[in-house]
C-alpha cells in the first residue's frame, strides 16, 4: 500500500514507489521500536522549567505562600472568623490577643455585605460546621470594635478578585493586540504600537480619579464597575507590547516557515507553533501585572475612591489604620499587620515574578544572576 | 536525457531596504537575484554554489514559496508555482520540500521529534493514527536515528541529530524534490561527512531530484550530478561536476576551486593559487558589466572595457550545451581552441 | 533631537486634545453630571457656571469656548468683562463646584506651589541618596552592606508609599515625636512627607545604579582602566558610575510622575494645602471643575518632566549621536 501520499496533482509516480516499500517497517518490527521507545522519555521544556522555579527557593516558596493565602482568601467564609463587618461598639481598639490567650468565643453573629450565592452556601456551611464558634480578636480589632484578622482575611478577598481582573484583561486584550500587532507587522503594527504609546503616556492615576468623579456617582457598584473597566484599559498596555515583541523576533523563526514549507496554514502555526511560545512570556508578566493592579486598588482606596464600606479592601484597611492614630491612643497594629499582610503579598508577588523570569524568559538567561 | 521537472526562468528578486522612517523615502534596494535560469531534473541533484550574499537562499525560498521573485516564473510540471497563493500552494506541498541550514531553529522547541515528525501527516490528514507512528518511525530509521530519540525535545538533541529530524520532517510527504540550503554548513567537519553519506543514500533511494546549496564546492562534489556557480545574483556557470572540477572555465569558479584543498600533497603544492584582489560590489549598485570584472585576473587579457561595460550572457561552451558559462573571456578562448 | 523634541510635543497635543474632548463629551453625556438638572449646586455657583460655560449655546461652540479663549459671544473675539471667559488652554477652568467664591484657577494658584515643594524635596533627597547607596552597594557588591541595603531596597520597592508614610507617621510622629503630625509652615513639617514620597523613588533609583554600575565593572574599558593600576574606587566613580546614571536619568521622568501620583496619598496622610488634597476631596464631592483642572495640569506636567528626562538621557548618552528609533 502506497498511501494517499503519492496522490500528486498530475498524478504522476516516482519510479522511487519500489524502492521505498523495501525499508518499510512491519507491524512487529514497528511494535518492538515503540516499546522501546517508550521508555525514553525526553525532558519536556515546561517540565525542565518546573524543576529549574523549584530551584529558585524563595520563588518556590513564594509561590507556595501565594496559593495558600489565595485558597484562605477564596474560602474565607467558611472559615471560623468574627464576621468582618459586624461593629461592635463595645469592644473597640482591642489589642491583638494571642491565641493561647483567647482562643475563640461563641460569640458568631453574621453580618456581612450583600454576598454572592456562593458565598452564602459556604457561609451557611460555616455555620453548620463551627456554629457560632470564632476566633478570638488575635489580630486585634478596629475603631469600630471589627476583628481586624477578619478584615484582613475579606480584604485579601478584594485583592484577589482584582488580581484576578488584571490578569484576565491583560490575558485577553494585551496578548491578543500584541500578537496582531507583531503578527501582521508592517502599517498595522506601527499604528496599534503609536496607540500604545500615546495611552501609555498619559497620567493614568489622574484620568481615573478624573473619570471617578464625573462617573463613579452615586453607587458604589458603578464605581467599582468603573473600576474594573479602568483595570481593563490600562493593564493590557505593556503586555501588548511585550507580546508584540515576542511576536515580531519570532515571525521570521525557522519553525514558521518550516510549518509554511510543510503545508501549514497561517492560523494553524499561530496556534500551533507561535502561542506556546510566547506563553512564557505572557505568564511572567502576568504575575509582574498583578502586583501592580493590587497597589492600585489598594491606593484608590486609600483615597476613600475603590471599595467602600462596609466591603474592606487592604487600601481601606491601611487608610483606617493611618486615620485611628492620634496622640491619645497608637493602636499600632491597626497599621502594623494591614503593612505587614500588603508588603508579604508584594514581596512574593516579586519573587515569583523574578523566578519565572529567570527560568522563563530567554532572554534573561544570558544575563549571569546578580 | 532525464525529465526535467523543476523550471526556473529568469528570477528576478529585488528586495526594497527603505532607509529610516523618518527620512524621505529615499528607497534602497538590493538586486539580490537577476535572470536566474535552471532546470532541476528527477532523481538528479544540482549543486548551487557561492560565496555568502550571492542569493542562494534567496533562490531556494523562492522555489519553496517562501518569497515572491519580482519577476520571472518556476514550473512544476508545466504549473507555475510563484503566483500560488499560500493555500493553493498545499497540494505541491507533497512534492516539494525543504531543508534549513538553521537546524537549531527550525525545529519548533515545545515540539518532541515525535511531535515535529507527525506534523507534516496532521497538516495533510494523511494516514490514521498508528499508521502515522508507523510512518515516522520509518523516517527516524532512514535518517539513521532510533526508537531512543522518539521523545526527545529539540533541546536534547544534537545539532547533527536535529538536522537529521529536519531532513525526517522534509522526507515525510515523500516529495520528489529536495531542497537544501546549506544543510551541513552549521555542523562540524565529521558531522558534515556522515550528514552528506546520509543525503547521498537518501537521494538514491527516494529517488530524489535535489537544489543543493552550498558555499564551498567541496560540499557539493558528491552529491551532485552538477553545478551552479553563482555570484552576485547570477548564475556565472554550470557544469557537470567532473568537467567543473577538471576544467573551470570562469574565473570565479577557477578561482574557488583553486581554495580548495586537494588531498593529494604533490597535487597540492604545484597547482596554482589565486587569491582575489578587492572586494565584490555593493548589492545596492551593481556594475553595468560583469559583477566580477572589478575582481576578476583574467579581466586583463582580453578588453577590461568590454568587461566592465557589458554585462556577459550565459552562454553554451561546449557541443552539448551543458557547460555554460558567463564570462566574455571564456568565449574568446574557446573560438581560439 | 529637535525631532525628538518635536514628537513628545505631538503626543502632548494628542493626549491633551483627547482628555479635554473627553472630558466635555462627558460632561453633557453623563446623567447627574456637573450640567445635569438636578445636581443641588449652590444657585450663585449654578449662575456662575452658565455664565462661563454659555450653556444655552450651541454644543460646537461651547466646546470652543471650553478649550480655548475664542469667545464667541456678542461681544465679538476675546469678550469683554463678566462675561470673559479664558477657557481651558488660557488656564482659567471656571469657576469651582464646591467653593463658592472660588475659580478652579485661585485654588490651583493657592495650593499647586505647596505639592510642587514637596515633590521638589522629595526628589533632591532621593535621588541623591539613591545614587550614593546603589553605588555603594556596587562598591561592595556581595558583602553584608550589599545585602543590608538589598533588603532595604526591596522593602522600598514592596511597601506601597501610603504604608511607609502611615508607618513614618506612627514612629516619628506618634510614638517617637520627632516631628509635627501635620502642616505645612517649616521646615520641620516637611521633613517626614518628604521621606515618605522621595522613599520609594530613592529604592528605585539605588536599584538601577547598583545594576548599572555593576554592569559596567564589566565592560572593557573599564576592565583597561582597572588594569592600568586604578584603584577600585577611582574606577568606579570616574567611569562605571558615569555611564550607570544614564538610566537614572532616564527614570526621572517616571519618577517624578510616581511623586506627583504619590503627592495624593501623603498630602492626605499629613493633612497638607496641596493640589493632591484638592484633587481627592474634588474627586469625592464631585468637584467636576476642579478635578478637570488639576488632571490637565498634571498631565502636561507629567508629559514635559518626561520629555525633558528623555530629552536630557539623549543629551547625555555618548552613543546617541542621532539615535535611530526603532
Ligand atoms: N529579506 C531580505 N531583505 C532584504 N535583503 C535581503 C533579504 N534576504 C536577503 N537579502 C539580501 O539578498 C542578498 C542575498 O542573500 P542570500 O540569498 O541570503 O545569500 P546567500 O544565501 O547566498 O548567503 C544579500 O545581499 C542579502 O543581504
Ligand atoms: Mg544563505
Amino acid at each position: 500500500m502506497t498511501g494517499s501520499a503519492l496522490d500528486l496533482p498530475g498524478g504522476r509516480r516516482t519510479p522511487a514507489t519500489a524502492a521505498r516499500s523495501r525499508w518499510k517497517l512491519t507491524e512487529r518490527e514497528f511494535e518492538l521500536r515503540q516499546s522501546a521507545a517508550a521508555t525514553v522519555s525526553g525532558e519536556n521544556p515546561w517540565r525542565a522549567r518546573l524543576v529549574q522555579l523549584r530551584r529558585r527557593r524563595t520563588a518556590w516558596w513564594s509561590l507556595w505562600l501565594l496559593g495558600l493565602s489565595s485558597l484562605v482568601c477564596l474560602f474565607a467564609p467558611l472559615l471560623p472568623l468574627p464576621s468582618p463587618a459586624l461593629i461592635e461598639l463595645r469592644a473597640p481598639l482591642l489589642a491583638p490577643i494571642a491565641p493561647w490567650r483567647v482562643f475563640g468565643t461563641f460569640d458568631f453573629q453574621p453580618e456581612y455585605w450583600p454576598l454572592g450565592w456562593l458565598d452564602r452556601q459556604l457561609l451557611e456551611l460555616r455555620q453548620f460546621l463551627f456554629g457560632t464558634w470564632q476566633s478570638g480578636p488575635w489580630l486585634g480589632t478596629d475603631s469600630k470594635g471589627r476583628d481586624l484578622l477578619a478584615r484582613i482575611v475579606f480584604g485579601g478577598r478584594t485583592s484577589l478578585a482584582v488580581a484576578l481582573a488584571g490578569a484576565a484583561t491583560s490575558l485577553v486584550i494585551g496578548v491578543s493586540y500584541g500578537v496582531i500587532a507583531g503578527w501582521f507587522g508592517g502599517r498595522i503594527d506601527r499604528w496599534m504600537m503609536r496607540a500604545v504609546d500615546v495611552l501609555q503616556s498619559l497620567p493614568f492615576v489622574f484620568l481615573v480619579i478624573f473619570l471617578l468623579t464625573v462617573l463613579g456617582a452615586r453607587s458604589s457598584s458603578a464605581r467599582e464597575s468603573i473600576f474594573f473597566v479602568v483595570i481593563g484599559a490600562v493593564w493590557w498596555l505593556s503586555m501588548a507590547r511585550v507580546v508584540r515583541g515576542t511576536v515580531r523576533g519570532m515571525r521570521s523563526a525557522a519553525f514558521l516557515e518550516c510549518a509554511q514549507v510543510l503545508g501549514a496554514s497561517q492560523a494553524s502555526s499561530l496556534v500551533r507553533h507561535l502561542v506556546p511560545n510566547v506563553l512564557p512570556i505572557v505568564i511572567v508578566y502576568l504575575t509582574l501585572t498583578i502586583p501592580s493592579v493590587m497597589l492600585f486598588e489598594s491606593f484608590l482606596s486609600f483615597l476613600g475612591l475603590g471599595v467602600s464600606p462596609p466591603r474592606v479592601s487592604w487600601g481601606l484597611l491601611a487608610l483606617e489604620g493611618a486615620q485611628a492614630i492620634n496622640p491619645l491612643a497608637i493602636p499600632w497594629w491597626l497599621v502594623l499587620f494591614p503593612a505587614l499582610v500588603m508588603g508579604l503579598t508584594l514581596l512574593a508577588l516579586t519573587m515569583l515574578g523574578d523566578g519565572l523570569r529567570d527560568v522563563l524568559d530567554p532572554r534573561s538567561q544570558a544575563r549571569p544572576a546578580p | 536525457m532525464t525529465e526535467v521537472l523543476l523550471q526556473v526562468r529568469a528570477i528576478g528578486k529585488r528586495f526594497d531596504v527603505g532607509a529610516g522612517r523618518f527620512q524621505a523615502r529615499a528607497r534602497a534596494s538590493i538586486q539580490a537575484l537577476s535572470d536566474v535560469d535552471l532546470d532541476l531534473a528527477s532523481g538528479q541533484a544540482l549543486g548551487l554554489v557561492g560565496e555568502s550574499g550571492s542569493g542562494k537562499s534567496t533562490l531556494a525560498r523562492i522555489l519553496v514559496g517562501l518569497e515572491q521573485p519580482s519577476k520571472g516564473s518556476v514550473r512544476l510540471d508545466g504549473v507555475e508555482l510563484t503566483t500560488l497563493s499560500r493555500a493553493a500552494w498545499r497540494p505541491f506541498r507533497k512534492r516539494i520540500q525543504m531543508v534549513f541550514q538553521d537546524c537549531a531553529g527550525s525545529l519548533d522547541p515545545r515540539q518532541s521529534v515525535r511531535s515535529a515528525l507527525l506534523e507534516p501527516y496532521r497538516i495533510h490528514g494523511l494516514y490514521s493514527a498508528r499508521e502515522r507512528d508507523m510512518r515516522c518511525m520509518e523516517l527516524l530509521e532512514a535518517v539513521g536515528l532510533g526508537a531512543e530519540h522518539w521523545n526527545r525535545f529539540p533541546h536534547e538533541l544534537s545539532g547533527g541529530q536535529r538536522q537529521r529530524v529536519a531532513i525526517a520532517r522534509a522526507l515525510a510527504l515523500e516529495p520528489q524534490i529536495l531542497i537544501l540550503d546549506e544543510p551541513v554548513s552549521a555542523l562540524d567537519s565529521s558531522m558534515r561527512a556522515q550528514i552528506l553519506n546520509l543525503l547521498i543514500e537518501l537521494k538514491r533511494r527516494f529517488h530524489l531530484a535535489c537544489l543543493f546549496v552550498a558555499h564551498d564546492l567541496f560540499a557539493v562534489q558528491a552529491l551532485c550530478e552538477h553545478i551552479a556557480v553563482m555570484y552576485m545574483g547570477r548564475i556565472v556557470e554550470v557544469a557537470p561536476t567532473g568537467a567543473l572540477f577538471a576544467n573551470p572555465l570562469h574565473p570565479y569558479t577557477q578561482a574557488l576551486l583553486s581554495a580548495v584543498p586537494f588531498a593529494d600533497p604533490q597535487v597540492e603544492q604545484q597547482r596554482r593559487r589565486i587569491v582575489l584582489q578587492g572586494e565584490p560590489p555593493s548589492p545596492m549598485d551593481l556594475p553595468p558589466g560583469c559583477a566580477f570584472a572589478a575582481r576578476c585576473p583574467t579581466k586583463h587579457s582580453i578588453d577590461a572595457r568590454l568587461c566592465e561595460g557589458d554585462r556577459p550572457l550565459l552562454k553554451g561552451c561546449d557541443e552539448t550545451g551543458l557547460r555554460q558559462a558567463a564570462c566574455h573571456a571564456v568565449v574568446t578562448q574557446g573560438s581560439q581552441s | 533631537m529637535i525631532r525628538a523634541a518635536l514628537r513628545h510635543l505631538a503626543g502632548l497635543v494628542i493626549s491633551v486634545v483627547i482628555v479635554l474632548a473627553v472630558s466635555f463629551a462627558l460632561m453633557h453625556a453623563v446623567p447627574g453630571g456637573p450640567f445635569d438638572a438636578e445636581r443641588g449646586l449652590h444657585p450663585e455657583i449654578e449662575a456662575n457656571l452658565a455664565r462661563a460655560y454659555h450653556l444655552d449655546w450651541p454644543v460646537w461652540k461651547q466646546f470652543l469656548q471650553y478649550i480655548g479663549p475664542f469667545n464667541l459671544g456678542p461681544d465679538g473675539w476675546l469678550g469683554t468683562g463678566a462675561d470673559r471667559f479664558g477657557g481651558v488652554l488660557a488656564l482659567d477652568f471656571g469657576p469651582s463646584l464646591r467653593h463658592r467664591d472660588y475659580d478652579v484657577a485661585d485654588i490651583l494658584a493657592a495650593s499647586l506651589p505647596v505639592s510642587f515643594q514637596l515633590g521638589a524635596l522629595a526628589l533632591a533627597w532621593s535621588v541623591p541618596l539613591g545614587i550614593l547607596l546603589g553605588t555603594l552597594a556596587a562598591a561592595r557588591a556581595g558583602t553584608w552592606l550589599d545585602a543590608l541595603l538589598r533588603v532595604l531596597t526591596t522593602t522600598g520597592i514592596v511597601l506601597p508609599g501610603f504604608v511607609i508614610a502611615s508607618l513614618s507617621l506612627l514612629v516619628f510622629a506618634f510614638a517617637w515625636p520627632l516631628f509635627p503630625v501635620a502642616g505645612w509652615s517649616s521646615l520641620r513639617h516637611m521633613v517626614l512627607p518628604a521621606f515618605a514620597l522621595g522613599a520609594p523613588c530613592a529604592t528605585y533609583v539605588a536599584r538601577l545604579t547598583r545594576s548599572g554600575v555593576l554592569e559596567n565593572l564589566q565592560l572593557d574599558f573599564v576592565r583597561t582602566a582597572k588594569g592600568k593600576g586604578l584603584g577600585r574606587g577611582a574606577v568606579i566613580w570616574r567611569h562605571a558610575l558615569r555611564s550607570a546614571l544614564l538610566p537614572v536619568v532616564a527614570y526621572l521622568g517616571p519618577a517624578s510622575a510616581a511623586i506627583l501620583t504619590g503627592s495624593l496619598v501623603v498630602e492626605k496622610i499629613f493633612f497638607l494645602p496641596g493640589a493632591g488634597t484638592h484633587f481627592v476631596n474634588s474627586a469625592l464631592n464631585r468637584d467636576y471643575t476642579l478635578a478637570l483642572g488639576v488632571t490637565l495640569v498634571y498631565t502636561v506636567l507629567v508629559f514635559c518632566l518626561n520629555a525633558l528626562a528623555d530629552l536630557l538621557a539623549s543629551f547625555l548618552d555618548p552613543r546617541v549621536g542621532g539615535r535611530q528609533e526603532s
